[in-house]
């Protein structure tokens, strides 16, 4: 059956573009990547498109990981976007603010393993627990206590960043 | 009595249960039926899972649209693309590695450059660069390798050859980004002093082309290293951190040196410095407050432009901005919005 790339394009893209950035932190690398993925996917054309899409931008993510300059830069570009970014909100406490929780947010996804961190981001971009089983390899029970743990620890984490800068401020 | 798991607790609050071989969903709903402890936990568990939910919609990327599918369709369609070189992560794999992924990220630069030349327009989004880089390569622009600038600056030529044989393009061929009165007078002007003087106006300016292509067909450049570069300027070559450095070049001596800096942007684009010595530059200073993004000085890369004469030059748009800094005067240029030079020119380092 012919795939519905339209449909698959509207329905994935920005889960992709939110995948990526979370593990590249560059907005615009994040659709670069995602894009390419979906070139790939248009001349695969695979059988279940959406699994196959994140699959190939975990890989491509994963190589962009690999370059230990890439990522200095991206925590001097990632401070550029945030402060060239038009503000969401008017206040500019409230941006600050913003600001400093996404870099915590940044921050705490870092202390998690590498796999309790792809899949939470998987689940977050909307994978079903299968999907995620095939995508990582783990076994479909598994999911749900992968999940337990790398949210517990996501939250941990930040909770704990936030009480060292209280402490320090 | 068993407990249920954490994992059992998360599956059951995602809506995961059925199909994983382990409890169906009606099994745990009857235990939490009958046991507070687990009630308890399913509490704790969705706090935390909410918790963890909005902690990553505060780390979202900034919102902006997707490309129409037909172009991605087209990039596809086109062949290549598979190894080929839209992303970051393509060309730094390629530039640390095979000679052919080096090529690949070179071409995409030169194709893009030789793009714009062709169209008049300076700085299209990526896939209109992907476009202009489909075409140039139709016409028969070899790859080139990143680290063979000569081979690059024949290119340019070439492309600028095929620029200059080929009609002005009408607007409508020119692409998508609209032109303004500024850049009209550009390509009426007879020479390049006179465009530059003539173009003012807007954040995104219509100016003579100072990207790439142009330049390293620019007589007089001797491409020269970073040390050489200070030793000539007799200070620190300045450049914005964290950008890979595409090429350093100079020409001139003592008061009357011009740099020539030409690093990659995260897009694949190139920003340009001009970096000269406050003396040689003082003839072209900017009145205080002026010299931000829309006012083209004569100065730096503008004289630099002048002194090779107008040749093949095409109307574009680029964002100019001028900094003074350490006894030099820093003319910076790229195709991007004049926030965005800003913000990167804060990154000059010290």
């Amino acid at each position: 059956m012919a795939t519905d790339w339209a449909a698959v394009y509207e329905a994935t893209y920005t889960d992709l573009v939110h995948f990526l950035y979370r593990k590249v932190w560059d907005a615009q690398r994040a659709e670069d990547l995602a894009q390419d993925a979906f070139v790939r996917a248009l001349r695969h054309d695979p059988e279940r498109p959406r699994a196959w899409l994140f699959t190939v931008a975990s890989n491509l993510a994963r190589d962009e990981a690999r370059s230990a300059v890439r990522r200095r830069r991206h925590l001097r570009l990632i401070r550029t976007e945030l402060e060239t970014a038009p503000p969401a909100a008017s206040e500019p406490a409230d941006r600050l603010d913003r600001e400093k929780r996404a870099e915590a947010v940044r921050l705490a996804l870092e202390a998690l393993s590498e796999r309790d961190r792809e899949i939470l981001l998987l689940w977050d971009a909307g994978l079903s627990y299968r999907e995620i089983a095939e995508e990582t390899g783990l076994a479909p029970g598994a999911i749900g206590t992968t999940l337990s743990r790398a949210r517990g620890r996501l939250v941990l984490a930040y909770e704990e960043r936030a009480q060292r800068d209280v402490a320090s401020d | 009595m068993s407990h249920l798991t954490e994992g059992q607790l998360h599956a059951h609050l995602d809506g995961s249960l059925e199909g994983l071989g382990g409890m169906s969903r009606d099994e745990v709903r009857m235990h939490l039926s009958v046991c507070a402890d687990c009630r308890f936990r399913l509490e704790a568990a969705s706090e935390v899972r909410e918790r963890a939910s909005a902690l990553l919609r505060a780390a979202a990327p900034p919102r902006s649209a997707p490309p129409a599918l037909e172009e991605l369709q087209q990039r596809a369609g086109r062949g290549g693309v598979e190894d080929g070189p839209r992303t970051v992560v393509e060309r730094e794999r390629r530039r640390g590695g095979a000679a052919r992924p080096i090529a690949w990220a070179a071409s995409l630069a030169v194709a893009v450059t030789a793009g714009w030349l062709a169209r008049g327009v300076v700085g299209p989004p990526p896939l209109q660069s992907e476009a202009d880089a489909a075409r140039v390569e139709a016409e028969g622009l070899p790859a080139v390798s990143a680290a063979m600038p000569e081979e690059r600056e024949e290119l340019g030529r070439r492309a600028m050859q095929g620029a200059a044989e080929r009609p002005t393009p009408l607007p409508s061929e020119a692409g998508a980004t609209p032109r303004n009165e500024g850049s009209v007078l550009a390509e009426e002007s007879g020479t390049a002093t006179e465009r530059l003087e003539k173009v003012e106006s807007g954040s995104a300016v219509s100016v003579p082309l100072a990207a790439a292509g142009r330049e390293v067909a620019a007589a007089g450049w001797e491409t020269i290293g970073r040390e050489r570069a200070e030793a000539l300027l007799g200070g620190r070559l300045r450049t914005v951190e964290g950008l890979p450095v595409l090429s350093v070049r100079a020409r001139g001596s003592g008061s009357d040196v011009e740099v020539w800096t030409a690093q990659q942007l995260p897009s694949g684009h190139t920003l340009n410095l001009w970096q000269v010595p406050v003396v040689a530059a003082a003839s072209a200073e900017p009145e205080p407050g002026q010299g931000s993004a829309g006012v083209v000085p004569r100065s730096a890369g503008a004289r630099a432009r002048e002194a090779d004469g107008p040749g093949q030059q095409v109307a574009g748009y680029e964002a100019v901005e001028r900094v003074r800094s350490g006894g030099f005067l820093i003319e910076a240029r790229a195709p991007l919005s004049a926030d965005s030079l800003r913000a990167l020119l804060a990154r000059l380092d010290e």
